[in-house]
C-alpha cells in the first residue's frame, strides 16, 4: 500500500482556495447532509409545533412555554460551552442581566426595532463574554468556576449601585405591540420561540462546522488541538462569548416578558439553576436543553401547588421548589448520568434495537463481528481483519488465526513466514 | 541511499539548542539537521533529552540559547498552533487523539489551520463553511482509506484497537500535508507486523516530507532512517548512517553502559535491539515478544 497522494505536490498553503481540497476517487467518501436544508426543515417543524401548541392552550400556559423558549435560549449557550468546551459557569445569571439591561436601555433612550433591540442587547452580552472569557481562557475549570460565581455575585451589586439603571427598582420594559386582534402573550411567546428556535439552528450549525470541532478538540486535549494549528485561548474566549450572547439574548427576553428588568430577577441561585437544568437535560445536546428548560419554569409550578396542598408555610414552600429541582436532579444523574437526552437516546436506542431485531448499529464492535461472519462471502478481507481485530483473539473462522490487525493481507504471510 | 543533502536554508536546521529546566540541562548545545525529503532518526536512552529536542522545535519549550531554523526562516516565537502553517506536523507520544470526536473528526482536524470559513457562515450553515467541511470530510475520509482504517471512521478513538489509533494518529498529521514530520514514538505498541507497515510507510512518506522520528525500537530505526542522531544525557554523541551509528562505540556506551555494564540495562529491549547489528529486521526473539501483543 503507498501512501503516495498524487496531488500533495505542492505546499497546501499555495495553492488557491478553490483547490485546496480536491476531491479523490479513493476512499468511503461520506457527504454530510447540507446543513443549512436539514436545519431548515427542523427550524419549520419546530414552528409547526409550537403554533399547535401555543394555539390550543390557555394565555397562562402561553406565557409558560415563552418562559421556556428564553430559558432555553440561555440553556442552548451553556450547553455549548460545557458540554462542547469543556468550561464552567456559574455566572450566566450575570450575562443575562447585561442582555436585560441593554434591552431596558435602549428602550429608555432610544426606542426602535424589537428585533434591532435584541441583536444590539446579544451583542452587548457577547462582548461582556469576551471580556470575562479572555481572563477564563486562562483558567482551569474550579477557577472559572469561582470566577464566574464571582461575576453572578457582583454584578447585581453593580446595577444597583447606578442611577441609570434604576437602582434596586430597576427598569421598566415595554411589551411588543401584537399585529391585529392577535393576544400579545401569544405573540410575545411566539417571539420567544422563533428566538430559540433561531438559537439552536444557528448553534447546531455552529457545532458542525471547524469551530465547533475546535470546541471539542480543545475539550479534549489542549496540546493535541495546539498541534493541530487550534489557537486554544482564542477558542475558548469565543466558546465563551457565544455563550454569553445567547445568555444575554435570554436576559433581554425575560426582561420583555416580565415587563421589568431589575437585580432581584437574577439571583447567584438563578445562575446554579441554569447549570444544574442544563446538565440535567444533557450537556452539549441541543434537545437535551428543552427538557432543562421545561424542568426550571415547571419545577418552581409544581412546587408551589405541591405546598399549598401540603398547606406548607411560606418559609417552607420558597425552599421547597429548590429541594424538588435537587432531587430530581440527583435521581437524574443516577438514573441516566448523561442527562435526560441521553436516556432518551439509550431507550429509543433500545426500541429501534427491538424494532429492527438486531444490535442498535452497525457498527458496534460485537456488531461488526456478527455481521462479517453473518455475511459470509461477501465479507471483505478487511472487515474480517477488523472484526478479528476488535474481538480481540481470531475467532475460528479465521484459518491464520492472526491476531494482528493488518489489513493488506499478503504482507501478513510474508511477516508470519520470516517470524 | 541517503539523498543528497539540501544546500543550507532548506529544511530544519537545529543549532546549539541549550534548554534549561531549572538546574537541569536538558538539551546542551543539540545540533542537527533534517535535509527535505530526508528520514532522520533521534535516539537515545530514556531522558536523553529527544521529546525535549521535539518541545523545543513544536514551540512547546523556549530554549535558553540556539536556533531552529525552518526553510531558512528562524523560529523564535513560534507557537504550537503555528506550526501547521509552516508546514510543520507532529504526532504525539502516546496517541493523543481526542477520545470526544469520532475518528473522522479527529482526522479533519488535522486540516483546521488551513480552514478558513468564517464565523458568520458557520453559524448559518451557508455554503461557505458547508463546502468546506463536506471537502475536509472527504479529505479526512480518504486519508483514513489510505492508512486503511476506514471503516472506523464514525467510531470514537478510545474503542479501537491500539494499531488503528495510531494510524489514526498519523492520519491527522497528514492531513496537514507537512514539509516536515516529526513522529514521536510511532511504533510504540504497535505489533510486529504493524511495524513493518509502518517503516514502508514512512520510507515511502519521503517522497513527499521530511521526517523526523523519535523511537525506540532499533530495528525500525536501522530500516527506515537515512540518518540517525544519538543523543545522551541532553548532548549528541553520534550521528552518521545507520551503518556508522551501529558501529560508534559511542552508541553501545549510552546504551549499554561502559565496560562494567548493568545487567538490567543491558537486557532491556531497546539495548540488545542496539547491540544486534546483524539483523536489520525483527528478530525472532522479538517477533514471539511481539505476537503475543494483540494491537487493542
Amino acid at each position: 500500500m503507498t501512501s503516495a497522494r498524487p496531488d500533495s505536490a505542492g505546499p497546501v498553503t499555495a495553492s488557491p482556495p478553490g483547490t485546496r481540497w480536491p476531491a479523490r476517487a479513493a476512499g468511503r467518501v461520506r457527504l454530510p447532509r447540507q446543513p443549512l436544508v436539514r436545519n431548515l426543515i427542523l427550524l419549520i417543524a419546530g414552528a409547526a409545533f409550537f403554533y399547535v401548541l401555543t394555539t390550543s392552550v390557555s394565555t397562562y400556559n402561553d406565557f409558560q412555554i415563552g418562559e421556556i423558549a428564553l430559558y432555553a435560549v440561555v440553556l442552548a449557550g451553556l450547553s455549548l460551552l460545557t458540554g462542547h468546551n469543556g468550561q464552567f459557569s456559574l455566572g450566566h445569571g450575570a450575562f443575562m442581566i447585561v442582555g436585560g439591561y441593554t434591552l431596558a436601555l435602549l428602550q429608555a433612550y432610544d426606542p426602535m426595532n424589537l428585533a434591532l433591540e435584541l441583536v444590539i442587547a446579544t451583542a452587548a452580552a457577547a462582548v461582556a463574554g469576551v471580556v470575562v472569557g479572555m481572563p477564563a481562557a486562562r483558567l482551569s475549570a474550579p477557577y472559572l468556576a469561582g470566577v464566574t460565581l464571582l461575576l453572578a455575585l457582583a454584578l447585581p451589586q453593580l446595577a444597583a449601585q447606578y442611577g441609570v439603571f434604576g437602582g434596586e427598582q430597576g427598569l421598566t420594559t415595554t411589551p411588543p405591540i401584537a399585529p391585529g386582534s392577535l393576544n400579545s402573550q401569544q405573540w410575545l411567546a411566539w417571539i420567544e420561540i422563533l428566538c430559540a428556535l433561531l438559537v439552536v439552528l444557528v448553534l447546531s450549525n455552529l457545532l458542525r462546522s471547524r469551530f465547533g470541532r475546535a470546541f471539542r478538540a480543545v475539550r479534549d486535549d489542549e496540546v493535541a488541538a495546539a498541534l493541530s494549528g487550534i489557537h486554544v485561548a482564542r477558542t475558548k474566549v469565543l466558546a465563551f462569548s457565544i455563550s454569553a450572547a445567547c445568555a444575554g439574548l435570554g436576559g433581554a427576553l425575560l426582561a420583555l416578558s416580565v415587563g421589568v428588568v431589575n437585580t432581584g430577577e437574577f439571583p447567584l441561585s438563578l445562575s446554579i439553576a441554569l447549570l444544574a437544568a442544563m446538565v440535567l437535560g444533557g450537556a452539549g445536546s441541543l434537545i437535551g436543553i428543552w427538557w432543562g428548560a421545561v424542568a426550571l419554569v415547571y419545577m418552581s409550578t409544581w412546587a408551589t401547588s405541591l405546598s399549598k396542598q401540603l398547606a406548607l408555610g411560606t418559609s417552607a414552600s420558597a425552599y421547597l421548589s429548590d429541594a424538588i429541582f435537587g432531587a430530581v436532579l440527583i435521581v437524574a444523574m443516577l438514573a441516566a448520568p448523561t442527562g435526560i437526552q441521553g436516556g432518551v437516546r439509550w431507550v429509543l436506542r433500545r426500541l429501534w434495537a427491538l424494532v429492527i431485531g438486531g444490535p442498535p448499529t452497525a457498527r458496534a464492535p460485537g456488531a461488526q463481528a456478527a455481521g462479517g461472519r453473518a455475511a459470509g462471502a461477501r465479507a471483505s478481507g478487511r472487515e474480517v481483519a477488523a472484526a478479528s481485530a476488535n474481538a480481540g483473539s481470531a475467532g475460528p473462522a479465521f484459518a491464520d488465526g492472526s491476531p494482528t490487525m493488518q489489513s493488506t493481507g499478503p504482507s501478513r504471510h510474508t511477516e508470519e513466514d520470516r517470524a | 541511499m541517503a539523498p543528497a543533502r539540501a544546500d543550507a536554508g532548506a529544511g530544519l536546521q537545529v543549532r546549539e539548542l541549550t534548554v534549561h529546566f531549572g538546574g537541569l540541562t536538558a538539551l546542551d548545545q543539540v545540533s542537527l539537521d533534517v535535509a527535505p525529503h530526508e528520514v532522520v532518526g533521534l535516539i537515545g536512552p530514556n531522558g536523553a533529552g529527544k521529546t525535549t529536542l521535539f518541545n523545543a522545535i513544536t514551540g512547546f519549550v523556549r530554549p535558553a540559547r540556539g536556533t531552529v531554523s525552518w526553510e531558512g526562516r528562524p523560529l523564535r516565537r513560534h507557537r504550537a498552533h503555528h506550526l501547521g502553517r509552516l508546514g510543520i506536523a507532529r504526532t504525539l507520544q502516546g496517541v493523543g487523539l481526542w477520545p470526544g470526536l469520532t475518528v473522522l473528526e479527529n482526522v479533519a482536524c488535522g486540516a483546521q489551520p488551513f480552514l478558513h470559513a468564517d464565523l458568520l457562515s458557520a453559524l448559518t450553515g451557508t455554503w461557505r463553511s458547508s463546502r468546506e467541511e463536506r471537502r475536509v470530510n472527504e479529505e479526512a475520509a480518504s486519508v483514513l482509506a489510505e492508512l486503511g482504517v476506514s471503516e472506523w471512521a464514525d467510531r470514537f478513538p478510545g474503542s479501537l484497537p491500539y494499531g488503528v489509533q495510531k494510524r489514526v494518529a498519523l492520519a491527522r498529521a497528514l492531513m496537514g500535508r507537512p514539509r516536515l514530520l516529526l513522529l514521536d514514538e510511532p511504533a510504540s505498541g504497535l505489533s510486529i507486523a504493524d511495524m513493518e507497515e509502518l517503516s514502508g510507510r514512512i520510507r515511502s512518506l519521503r517522497d513527499e516530507m521530511a521526517v523526523l522520528l523519535v523511537e525506540h525500537h532499533m530495528d525500525l530505526v536501522m530500516a527506515t532512517c537515512d540518518r540517525i542522531v544519538v543523543l545522551n544525557f541532553g548532548e549528541v554523541v553520534a550521528a552518521g548512517t545507520p551503518a556508522e551509528v551501529r558501529a560508534s562505540p559511542e552508541v553501545t556506551a549510552a546504551y549499554l553502559g561502559e565496560p562494567v555494564a548493568d545487567p538490567v540495562l543491558a537486557e532491556s529491549p531497546a539495548g540488545s535491539a542496539a547491540a544486534d547489528d546483524r539483523a536489520p529486521g525483527p528478530t525472532a526473539g522479538a517477533a514471539k515478544a511481539w505476537s503475543d501483543d494483540v494491537a487493542g
